[in-house]
């Protein structure tokens, strides 16, 4: 028996001693920015889903308009977007899916926070990445943090040698701002001089058709509870779809395709679809490009100026 | 309590601390400790379902007593028949009478009556019931067979009955194994209790990190199945199938564990089953205490392989029908029971139900042939294949899924990332297969100081994989 509680201490004492390093590593540095000890994300990606809707609910009067995208609407600075009547919050974060924004504004809503503008903008993410991969990742599971309560289930997260690193500051990457306006901001991005010359080609979509089209009805579902919401509560929504580069939709067809029937299944169904670039396909310089997913923030720039455009020529037309 | 929760932790702490250092001098104050702990681990969850668990300990404790009074024949059976019929009427009535209620409305309604169901009750499942009241009933049972003796030893028959390891999801122990032992002297080895920690650990690490993780995959697979292409349909049914072995499994390993560590051996539950060359043999190595306990005791009885073989057959099929309807109220359970049935009748006419009954494939070598291989795929293809009925909310989804599997199949674009999961508990499987108690008496021939730092290795890895997944999940099999 002696010899079995030893082991057994021993055992229990390297776990104990385990979590507590991870403990202490989590709650003093922060590593997965969700105890708020952290303000800057320098190369880090910190779990942008918990502390953007934290920082909305925290300021409920700061922001009455919010993009909601996944991270390709990173690059859209919406701030562009500010009038009198409007203060615009990006509240696009890695891999977001309907049904997380759908939660966040039913959260948002039932705090008091004036929803007035919304856009929720989507590509075939909508179709292949799912709320419930979220619940075990650090980077993307949501925490609220307005409950008064300590979360424990992240102090125990293991130690990251990434999150630790974080990104060479030299190298290409994206900074994340959640305290201002919650666009990322692409470092070293271009090459030198490249944004300049800029020459966007704009290709048509290959004629295609799904051979086995999918239902996508809970999709299509949690779409239409969203916009129920936004008719019910006045709040003026857009369906925003990103564009794609003509490399991306080579590279996986079959996916971009079955996301066309989609949208073309949306509409067939009442929605109205914002689609810049009039659905067409981007054939860009690799130069530009952060990485072969996301596009340009000059692109991000044109796309919200076709929204002003149409919000301005919609609101003359009433 | 769940086993993966941070009070049984605590619990399991101050229980063995009582057990083996407070209670020790006395097996009647061990077993009072035990009962004691197993009505608090219970009660965890619902509290008020301690009365059943009690009247049913009652019950069969006064009926095994009266009977082994009596010599009477007739006298014996009808205190056999009320055991029976308590012990199945508390199925019946908390697991059972909704699904019969609705299953009748449904025929008078299909045949041209129709009817409203104002009858179906809002019952609560008690946690463990269809466990418990098979371990008693086997007790009577025995009893009733003259295999065993009655115990006059009310707190440890109690104990036997509400054992906390094994209470709410197996293995369903036998009187003749489980409760000697409740009534013996028990000792603590250092071997019992290492073999025990690797139990709980090997358990722990199948449950959380295996089993929870694919969870969330299947539960949205599942749950969405028209969205998604066959292939993703296919990566469903596969992880539903690692899921429920490594949860059910999972809590069987760390119940044989925690029994260790109390000085009690229980029945092994699993034995590698996706390693089966058939059906057979599947059945053999899964939840081992289910099938055996129905051989013994509703396939046996009813004539077994004895006479023609139609009336064989039907034995074959009332016991595999019997065993998906004990899983779940629900058709899906029962075509699942059937699916098996109509797969083990050909090796069974064949005469090749029996062909693997004692050893496991490869035993004595790294690799399978070729042949081998060819049938451990096809089974476990089989057996894939038929737990999409089990997994489904009906048999008209599960057969839509089915036929989504194969009319809609392109490749997965999405969901991949669980076949790391899938293949490291295959892997690690098979390097177990020979060794389901985890002895490792391989390990004998190597420095103990590497061991040392081998074992601290493991330790750190397994804390770390676990760590991984943060969220708490149920046990399957506490809802059968």
């Amino acid at each position: 028996m002696r010899a079995f509680l030893k082991k057994a201490a021993f055992f229990g004492l390297i776990v104990l001693l385990y979590f507590s390093a991870t403990s202490v590593y989590n709650y003093l540095i922060d590593p997965y920015g969700i105890m708020g000890n952290r303000k800057e994300f320098k190369g880090i990606r910190p779990n942008e889903h918990s502390l953007k809707v934290h920082h909305v609910l925290q300021n409920p009067n700061k922001f009455n308009s919010f993009l909601f995208s996944n991270s390709k609407g990173g690059t859209l600075h919406v701030n562009q977007l500010n009038t009198a009547e409007s203060t615009w919050y990006n509240m696009t974060y890695s891999l977001g899916t309907p049904e997380e924004f759908y939660k966040s504004l039913l959260l948002f809503l039932e705090n008091d926070v004036q929803v007035d503008n919304i856009i929720l903008a989507m590509d075939e993410g909508v179709i292949y990445e799912r709320a419930s991969a979220h619940e075990n990742d650090a980077s993307r599971k949501f925490v609220n943090l307005m409950e008064d309560k300590v979360q424990w289930e992240f102090l125990f997260l293991p130690i990251s040698i990434k999150k630790i690193m974080g990104t060479d500051l030299d190298k290409k990457h994206i900074e994340h701002d959640i305290y201002a306006d919650g666009n990322y901001y692409a470092k070293n991005a271009y090459e030198t001089d490249c944004r300049l010359h800029e020459n966007l080609e704009i290709l048509d979509v290959p004629d295609a058709a799904p051979i086995q089209p999918l239902d996508f009805s809970s999709q299509i579902e949690i779409l239409q509870k969203i916009k129920q919401l936004c008719d019910q509560r006045g709040i003026k929504l857009t369906f925003l779809i990103h564009p794609s580069s003509y490399d991306n939709y080579i590279s996986s067809t079959e996916r971009r395709i079955q996301f066309g029937y989609l949208l073309d299944v949306l509409e067939n169904n009442g929605f109205e679809l914002f689609r810049p670039y009039g659905s067409k396909l981007l054939g860009v310089s690799p130069c530009y490009w952060l990485d072969r997913h996301h596009y340009t923030k000059n692109i991000g720039d044109v796309i919200l100026q076709e929204y002003s455009q149409k919000w301005t020529d919609n609101t003359i037309a009433q | 309590m769940l086993f993966n929760s941070f009070e049984f932790l605590v619990f399991l702490i101050v229980v063995f601390g009582f057990y083996w250092f407070v209670f020790n001098k006395k097996v009647k104050h061990q077993n009072i400790l035990l009962l004691l702990a197993s009505y608090i681990f219970y009660g965890w969850w619902d509290y008020r379902f301690l009365s059943l668990i009690f009247i049913s300990t009652l019950v069969d404790y006064f009926v095994g007593l009266q009977m082994h009074r009596t010599t009477k024949s007739a006298h014996r059976k009808l205190l056999l028949g009320i055991s029976m019929a308590f012990n199945i009427g508390l199925l019946a009535f908390f697991k059972y009478f909704n699904f019969f209620v609705d299953s009748w409305i449904h025929l008078l309604n299909n045949i041209g009556y129709q009817t409203q169901n104002t009858w179906t009750l809002n019952i609560i499942l008690p946690v463990g019931i269809s466990f418990y009241t098979f371990q008693t009933m086997s007790y009577t049972i025995d009893v009733y067979r003259n295999k065993l003796k009655p115990t006059g030893d009310f707190i440890s028959f109690a104990a036997f009955v509400s054992f906390f390891p094994q209470l709410v999801a197996g293995p369903i122990e036998r009187a003749s194994n489980l409760l000697p032992q409740i009534l013996g002297r028990r000792a603590f080895s250092y071997e019992k209790g290492m073999q025990g920690l690797r139990l709980i650990l090997w358990g722990l690490v199948k449950k959380v990190v295996i089993a929870d993780v694919l969870a969330l995959k299947v539960d949205d697979i599942f749950g969405n199945y028209h969205d998604f292409g066959g292939g993703v349909l296919w990566l469903g049914a596969l992880y539903f199938a690692i899921q429920i072995y490594c949860d059910f499994s999972g809590y069987s390993d760390i119940a044989i564990g925690v029994s260790k560590l109390f000085g009690i051996e229980l029945m092994s539950n699993f034995k590698f089953p996706y390693f089966s060359r058939n059906v057979a043999e599947f059945w053999r190595r899964w939840h081992i205490s289910l099938s055996t306990w129905f051989r013994d005791y509703l396939y046996i009885p009813l004539g077994g392989s004895r006479g023609s073989t139609w009336k064989s057959l039907r034995n074959v099929f009332i016991i595999f029908l019997v065993s998906g309807l004990w899983h779940g109220a629900n058709w899906t359970f029962v075509v699942w029971g059937g699916v098996h049935a109509m797969l083990f009748v050909p090796s069974y006419i064949k005469g090749s139900n029996r062909k693997y009954v004692d050893n496991i494939v490869a035993e004595s070598s790294w690799f399978p042939t070729l042949r081998e291989l060819g049938q451990i795929l096809f089974t476990f293809l089989m057996v894939v294949l038929a737990w999409v009925f089990f997994r489904s909310e009906s048999l008209a989804s599960a057969l839509e899924y089915l036929s989504f599997m194969f009319t809609k199949f392109n490749f997965p674009r999405i969901y991949k990332n669980g076949l790391y999961s899938v293949g490291s508990l295959l892997f690690l499987d098979w390097i177990f297969r020979k060794d389901e108690r985890l002895n490792f008496t391989f390990l004998e021939r190597f420095d103990k100081r590497v061991l040392g730092i081998v074992e601290v290795l493991v330790i750190i890895a397994v804390v770390y994989l676990i760590s991984l997944n943060t969220s708490s999940g149920q046990f399957i099999y506490f809802q059968f």
